[in-house]
């Protein structure tokens, strides 16, 4: 089957198609909506865990360690583990909730939760990668700035938010881009867990890109779809890379 | 570290037991799976789980004698060395060239590098289908070795750039005193002095390439399937998920993963950002 017999230019009217189907608005909706909840999420929890095994203890130390065997795991293991605890009649999560009492929740099987069960395991999965870069940074911090705030009477929260804090922006920005990049392009828990979920309500543009070009066989509509992502990607990083310039950095 | 001002013994104490509940929390679903792996199968999937059950080695037999696994294993190992050694090959001294010339349009060719990791990689795995089916390369494994160089390459590139401007050229400045080329250079002196970049950037080149799910997915049918499409192969049964079997097989995927995890924790953040950022 040669390419050139079958497929035809249609010059932009999958473009124009795109932007009237609520399908992909909805995937694209849904997309968007997961990137800025997991690295929200990611990035609050890996700062808070990056204060807290900034220490010098053992404990500390085999955490740091521990801690970054998540994100190296196969996605697609990682799926088909979550898709295990998450079942509603037989999942480890549901049965610990049912011990203490809570009514089982159905994590995957439901609309309007499945999503956030996503947004749950990719943060599971990546929080220790923000963890890292910023004990990466808080590591490199120098004392004396800490000091000389100590004898000036600065508390620790103060501490935090006018000298650490400030100091971390570049490498926040940095694992911000990093991370944002890669959720866009998130799809093998995806297909581990729902596949599109309870109705499309899981269905973000990978899927979607992937179901139309592969199951419907619409490839042109998919490739636009994809194009589509492609560009926003592009324009939220070169944005991204704006703001870190103006801040004093670049990658 | 922030000066503390309470007790400093009580507050590393509580700051170890937290640690050790977060550590319990991103580790459990790994736990889980080797535990549900070494189960009898009946027991495996249960409510409420059964947690003392004697070790057994059932699942993972049933696992390698199932049709096609070895095959499975011998591709997934093949496609990850191969794609790995081409990877470091050709971005090793595309690297160097980075790293140590200056010529025009050199930010925007690495930023076009860097920008074939934003795609999404449906973005590559439909061109890519349709060029493979029409080079009748479908279900083969060079078709997979040589894709995977599209995420490959340039995580090479950027790792290694970043390994060889952090080797001052002192060293090539004096060979170079004694006559030697670009090339020999960058062979012997170069190369040797960075031997530890390269052996994690293979390292993530083999993870990654290992991994890997969407192209291997689609772009193989029975004779070049890699492990991880094996594992989607268990969910998809429709006689049931076998869980047991499912989560041995999971195991041994993980493994490696896990291993060069730890063996190259130390450079673990440079590889995730292409080295941005370095440990």
């Amino acid at each position: 089957m040669s390419i050139a017999k079958f497929e035809r230019f249609v010059g932009f009217s999958n473009f124009a198609t795109l932007f009237t189907d609520s399908r992909f608005i909805n995937a694209l909706k849904l997309t968007i909506i997961f990137v800025i909840c997991a690295t929200s999420i990611e990035l609050c929890l890996g700062f808070c865990l990056a204060l807290l095994l900034d220490r010098e203890s053992k404990i500390a130390k085999t955490a740091r360690l521990l801690m970054m065997v998540p994100m190296m795991i196969t996605p697609i293991v990682v799926g088909i583990t979550w898709r295990l605890l998450y079942d509603t009649d037989y999942g480890l999560i549901n049965y610990m909730l049912s011990k203490m009492n809570f009514k089982p929740v159905p994590w995957l099987a439901s609309p309007s939760i499945a999503l956030f069960s996503l947004i749950l395991v990719d943060t599971w999965q990546w929080t220790p990668f923000m963890m890292l870069s910023i004990l990466a940074g808080l590591r490199s911090m120098p004392q004396e700035l800490y000091e000389a705030a100590n004898i000036d009477g600065a508390g620790r929260l103060q501490s935090l938010l006018y000298i650490t804090l400030p100091l971390l922006t570049p490498i926040i920005l940095v694992a911000v881009l990093v991370r944002t990049i890669d959720v866009f392009k998130i799809f093998d828990i995806f297909f581990a867990t729902t596949l599109g979920g309870p109705g499309t309500s899981t269905e973000i543009v990978s899927l979607l890109a992937f179901k139309i070009g592969f199951r419907y066989s619409h490839m042109g509509y998919a490739a636009a779809m994809v194009i589509i992502m492609l560009l926003i990607t592009i324009l939220i990083c070169t944005l991204f890379i704006r703001v870190m310039e103006k801040a004093g950095t670049s990658i | 570290m922030i000066k503390r001002c309470i007790n400093r013994k009580t507050s590393s104490i509580f700051a170890d037991f937290i640690t050790i509940i977060m550590i319990f929390i991103f580790l459990f679903p790994i736990l889980y799976i080797i535990s549900t792996a070494f189960k009898p199968k009946l027991l495996a999937f249960t409510t409420p789980p059964v947690w003392f059950v004697k070790p057994t080695f059932e699942n993972f037999r049933l696992v390698i004698q199932k049709q096609g696994f070895s095959q499975n294993l011998i591709n997934s190992l093949i496609v990850a060395f191969s794609s790995t050694t081409f990877s470091i090959v050709f971005g090793a001294p595309a690297a160097y060239a980075f790293s140590r010339y200056n010529f025009k349009g050199k930010q925007n060719l690495l930023f076009w590098i860097l920008s074939t990791r934003m795609a999404m990689p449906i973005a590559a795995v439909i061109p890519f289908f349709m060029i493979v089916r029409t080079l009748g390369l479908y279900d083969s494994r060079i078709s997979l070795i040589t894709l995977y160089l599209v995420f490959n390459l340039p995580l090479s590139i950027w790792m290694m750039k970043s390994f060889f401007d952090g080797i001052p050229m002192d060293f090539e400045e004096a060979a170079f005193v004694d006559g030697c080329t670009s090339i020999s250079a960058f062979i012997k002196i170069v190369l040797p002095l960075s031997l530890p970049g390269l052996s994690t950037t293979s390292i993530f080149c083999f993870l990654f390439s290992w991994n890997e799910f969407l192209m291997a997915m689609v772009l193989t049918g029975r004779k070049a399937k890699t492990l991880p499409v094996l594992i989607t192969g268990y969910i998809q049964q429709t006689s049931g998920i076998l869980w047991a079997e499912m989560s041995a097989a999971s195991l041994i995927i993980m493994m490696p993963t896990i291993l060069f995890t730890l063996y190259a924790q130390r450079h673990l953040l440079r590889g995730l950002t292409y080295g941005a950022l370095k440990e």
